[in-house]
C-alpha cells in the first residue's frame, strides 16, 4: 500500500491560534450582566470546632450582597455522603459548608457574594457571637481585596472564631487492615 | 480626593493611547483586562509568581499584576495582542508545532517573556531556556515541549532575523 501515512501521523492542534495570540476566551474574560463573585473564608486549622461566625461588619461593606455560612446552606442543600462499600473505610457525611467543625486547613466556612446589584442584604450569624467572641481562644479575621469593585476595604472582613478540637478521634477516615499474603509456590 | 476616587489615567498600549478612569490602587493587569478590553493578559496568582500577566514595559518583561496602572503612565506597554497579528511570531509558531501548550492560560506570558529574552539571548542553551522559563508556571505540559519550542524559535530567529 502506498500513499500518505494516516495511522500514527502527527496531528497539529486546530485550536492553538487563538491561545498563542491571546484570543482565547476564559471564564474571567467574559462579562455577564448581574454576575456575582464569591469569596470563601477558609479555616487556618486542620481540625477545629467553629464556635461562632460574625458577619455583621462584612455585611455593612459596600457591594456585599450576602454572606452564607454552613447553617444557612444546610437548609437549602442536602449533605453529601461518602460511603463506598470498602471494608475499613469510615463512612462520612458532610454538609455543603461546615457548620460546627472544620476538618482541614482551607475548609471553607463562609461564602461572601458580591457585588451590589441585588436588592436585599440578609444578616446571618450563628450562635451567640458577642458572648462567644469574648470567650474565644482564637479569632481569625480575614480581609479581602478585590480591585474591580468600589469597596470600603476597612470594613470588609469576616471574623471566624474557632476552638481547638475536642474530639480528634472523629477525624478517622481510613483504617487499613493489611493481611499477610501467601505467594509461595 | 481620597485614594479610592477614580482618576484619569492615560496608557500607551501596543502603540495606541487608552484613556481610562480608574482608582490609583487598580493594578495594571486589571486595567488592561477590564478597562482596555485586552484580555489576553492573564491573571493567575496576583503576586508575581506565575508569569501569566507578563507584559513588556519599555521593551522589558514585567509583571502587570505587580504594577499599578498609574505607574505605567508615560511608558510603552506591549501585550500579547501585539504578537502574531499578521503572522505568528517564532515563539508562537514553535509552541504550536511542538505542542507547547494545552489549555493555553500560561501561553501569552510565555510568548511575551521569551520573545524578549531571545532578543537578548539569540543562542540559548537548553539550561538557559529552562532558567529563563522558570518565571512562567504551566500546569499542563510539563515544560518539555515548551523548552523544545523555545529552542526551535531561537533557531528560526537566527535564520530569519525579520521573523
Amino acid at each position: 500500500m502506498t500513499g500518505t501515512k494516516v495511522i500514527g501521523a502527527r496531528l497539529l492542534r486546530k485550536e492553538d491560534y487563538r491561545f498563542v495570540t491571546g484570543q482565547g476566551r476564559y471564564l474571567d474574560d467574559m462579562v455577564f450582566p448581574g454576575c456575582l463573585h464569591a469569596h470563601f473564608v477558609r479555616s487556618p486549622h486542620a481540625h477545629a470546632r467553629i464556635a461562632a461566625i460574625d458577619c455583621t461588619a462584612a455585611l455593612k461593606s459596600d457591594g456585599v450582597v450576602a454572606i452564607v455560612t454552613g447553617r444557612e446552606l444546610a437548609e437549602w442543600t442536602a449533605p453529601a455522603r461518602m460511603a463506598p462499600p470498602i471494608e475499613g473505610l469510615h463512612p462520612v457525611e458532610f454538609t455543603t459548608l461546615p457548620i460546627d467543625k472544620v476538618r482541614f486547613i482551607g475548609d471553607p466556612v463562609a461564602c461572601e457574594r458580591l457585588p451590589s446589584n441585588l436588592v436585599s442584604r440578609q444578616n446571618f450569624s450563628a450562635g451567640d457571637p458577642a458572648r462567644r467572641f469574648s470567650e474565644a481562644e482564637i479569632i481569625v479575621e480575614v480581609s479581602f481585596h478585590q480591585s474591580r469593585f468600589n469597596r470600603d476595604l476597612e470594613k470588609l472582613y469576616v471574623r471566624m472564631l474557632v476552638d481547638t478540637a475536642d474530639d480528634i478521634s472523629s477525624g478517622l477516615g481510613w483504617r487499613a487492615t493489611p493481611e499477610r499474603m501467601d505467594v509461595g509456590a | 480626593m481620597s485614594d479610592k476616587d477614580s482618576i484619569a489615567i492615560s496608557l500607551r498600549v501596543n502603540g495606541q493611547i487608552h484613556r481610562v478612569l480608574a482608582e490609583p490602587r487598580k493594578l495594571l493587569s486589571d486595567v488592561l483586562r477590564e478597562d482596555c478590553a485586552l484580555t489576553g493578559t492573564h491573571v493567575g496568582c496576583e503576586h508575581g509568581v506565575c508569569g501569566a500577566c507578563t507584559i513588556l514595559l519599555d521593551g522589558a518583561p514585567a509583571r502587570s499584576c505587580l504594577l499599578y496602572a498609574i505607574q505605567a503612565q508615560g511608558r510603552e506597554i506591549t501585550t500579547i495582542e501585539a504578537f502574531g497579528a499578521d503572522r505568528l511570531s517564532p515563539v508562537q509558531q514553535a509552541l504550536h508545532e511542538e505542542h507547547g501548550l494545552q489549555c493555553g492560560f500560561c501561553t501569552p506570558g510565555i510568548v511575551v517573556t521569551m520573545e524578549a529574552w531571545l532578543d537578548e539571548n539569540p543562542n540559548p542553551t537548553e539550561a538557559g531556556i529552562r532558567e529563563a522559563l522558570s518565571g512562567n508556571l504551566c500546569r499542563c505540559t510539563g515544560y518539555h515541549n515548551i523548552v523544545a519550542a523555545i529552542a526551535k524559535a531561537a533557531a528560526r530567529r537566527r535564520q530569519d532575523p525579520a521573523a
